[in-house]
């Protein structure tokens, strides 16, 4: 079952558009949703979220329709967008206080919990925390209520390594708990490597790809050698290619073949990353 | 639900709330130094500085931190109740306005009191004012909401002699002859309206036109793209 479906989404700004949009995020699955700055990820989660009015498309969430269930979809959703977007001034208490009410199945012990756990203290202004500290905030307040669906917004963007790997310890223990769903935009593709089960692209506002993560990772190889050894027949079957003196490195999807018309060159695993920057148009 | 937005701003403007008071209590007494009666304009001129504090003190708030209504927006908060309680944030100091110079007239009898009639009347005007400026600042945004009511401001103080040599020439002319009925007639309806019956209708006005101004603001802020 999907935990969340988006078909068709349209949304036009004088210099960017999102055309026709169409994806989905399964139930028990984290999906990467990739692309480089200012490809449209912002752009489409708050579609998503109703933030932007799209000028076509439909949103359905749990199976209900987010034009006609807006309020019953969000109170089953946890959102973190990338600053946190609070109000600086106020303490985590007073931010919470704002916040909590809007959810019907609230829960202050969850909410004591997770800050516990990130060692926030309630009575700290948001101002005086530092970004990681924010973002670590921004979750406790996110899980707190029981979501099956998490939105992040480049949840990771400008945090340090450390804080970055216990915030995915955070998503793998959320979706332990199962029928969960989360969509985490990101252009830090080295978290998906280690979290994420599906991998959505966006590139210059037009959905680039939506395959499982490990069927992605498996289908796209790194082949590196002698440049001697290109030809105009072998360059075709390179999606993106860098060459120099001392030899070439270029992403296939058809290592078989590259294998077979050039044995001897090295063939290694793709990342995230280069599977993100061979789809660019 | 929709008390924790209230909340919010009255948490977001706190640092004002002393001035508030200070105001409120400061400008009837103030005038009375100048004059020997202050009565409903002093009550008046109160009430719209202490609603021009509020209406300052949260667009400004909302200006310093514009991504925040997005966060609201993403929880279960509908737009029409982030709409509506910002106008219930503006017209909550004006019940204690109106006790802070109803006070103030005890003290000091030279204010002149503080009647029902002026209560309603001062709502009125507060509803005209917020009523009109608050679509603006749903649509443009307070900055330059600020700035159109600052140039409407500025067109009406610098108009107002042309408006009034005009009317008097028209006056003078008879050229409100034919008007002449409807005024004496409307005096008459008015005359001859109980106080109370008055005051309903002034509330009801008041009340009518902050629901056509609600409505609009809601209408605007439901098709704003948030940041």
């Amino acid at each position: 079952m999907n935990i969340l479906e988006v078909t068709g989404l349209c949304k036009s700004y004088r210099d960017f558009a999102l055309k026709d949009i169409t994806f989905s995020v399964p139930e028990g699955c984290i999906a990467g949703f990739i692309g480089v700055n200012g490809a449209g990820k912002t752009t489409t989660l708050k579609s998503i979220l109703g933030l932007v009015r799209p000028s076509a498309g439909q949103i359905r969430v749990f199976g209900l329709d987010m034009a006609k269930d807006e309020k019953e979809i969000k109170d089953r959703i946890g959102v973190v967008f990338d600053d946190g977007q609070f109000y600086m001034e106020l303490t985590l208490k007073e931010m919470k206080n704002v916040l909590a009410p809007a959810y019907s199945s609230w829960s202050e012990q969850d909410f004591a919990g997770w800050l516990e756990r990130f060692e926030l203290s309630p009575r700290q202004k948001i101002s005086e925390l530092s970004k990681g500290m924010r973002m670590k905030f921004a979750l406790a307040l996110a899980l707190s209520h029981k979501a099956e669906l998490l939105l992040m917004d480049e949840p990771t963007s400008g945090l340090d390594p450390l804080i970055r790997t216990e915030f995915l310890h955070v998503l793998t223990d959320y979706m332990e708990q199962g029928g969960k769903g989360v969509l985490f935009s990101t252009h830090i593709t080295s978290d998906l490597d280690k979290v994420a089960d599906m991998l959505i692209m966006i590139d210059r506002g037009r959905i680039a790809f939506q395959e499982e993560k490990d069927a992605l990772m498996d289908s796209y190889r790194i082949i590196k050698g002698d440049p001697a050894m290109l030809s105009e027949e072998t360059r075709k079957l390179f999606l993106k290619l860098e060459e120099n003196t001392f030899g070439f490195t270029g992403i296939t999807k058809e290592a078989d073949r590259v294998m077979k018309l050039m044995p001897g060159v090295l063939s290694e695993r793709a990342a995230v990353e280069d599977i993100m920057l061979a789809n660019l148009g | 639900m929709f008390l924790a937005l209230i909340k919010k701003d009255l948490l977001l403007i706190r640092r004002y709330v002393v001035l508030l008071i200070v105001l409120n209590l400061s400008v009837p007494f103030i005038m009375t130094m100048n004059t020997s009666f202050v009565g409903p304009m002093g009550f008046f001129i109160t009430v719209s500085a202490t609603a021009y504090l509020v209406l300052i003190a949260t667009g400004a708030k909302e200006m310093q931190y514009p991504r925040a209504a997005s966060l609201l927006c993403a929880a279960p908060y509908s737009r029409r109740m982030m709409v509506l309680s910002k106008y219930v944030v503006i017209f909550l100091p004006y019940g204690f306005s109106c006790a802070a110079f109803w006070g103030m007239s005890l003290l000091k009898p030279q204010i002149g009191g503080m009647t029902p009639g002026m209560a309603v009347m001062g709502f009125l005007v507060l509803a005209v004012a917020v009523g009109i400026y608050m679509p603006l600042q749903f649509r443009f945004g307070y900055e330059k909401a600020r700035y159109l009511i600052m140039a409407a401001y500025l067109v009406l103080v610098c108009g107002a002699p042309m408006i009034i040599t005009a009317v008097s020439e028209s006056v003078r002319t008879g050229a409100f002859q034919a008007f002449s009925g409807l005024f004496s007639g409307a005096a008459a309806v008015l005359e001859g309206t109980a106080p109370a019956a008055l005051a309903v209708g002034l509330l009801a006005a008041g009340v009518a036109v902050l629901a056509v101004s609600v409505g609009a603001s809601v209408a605007i802020y439901e098709r704003i793209d948030l940041g």
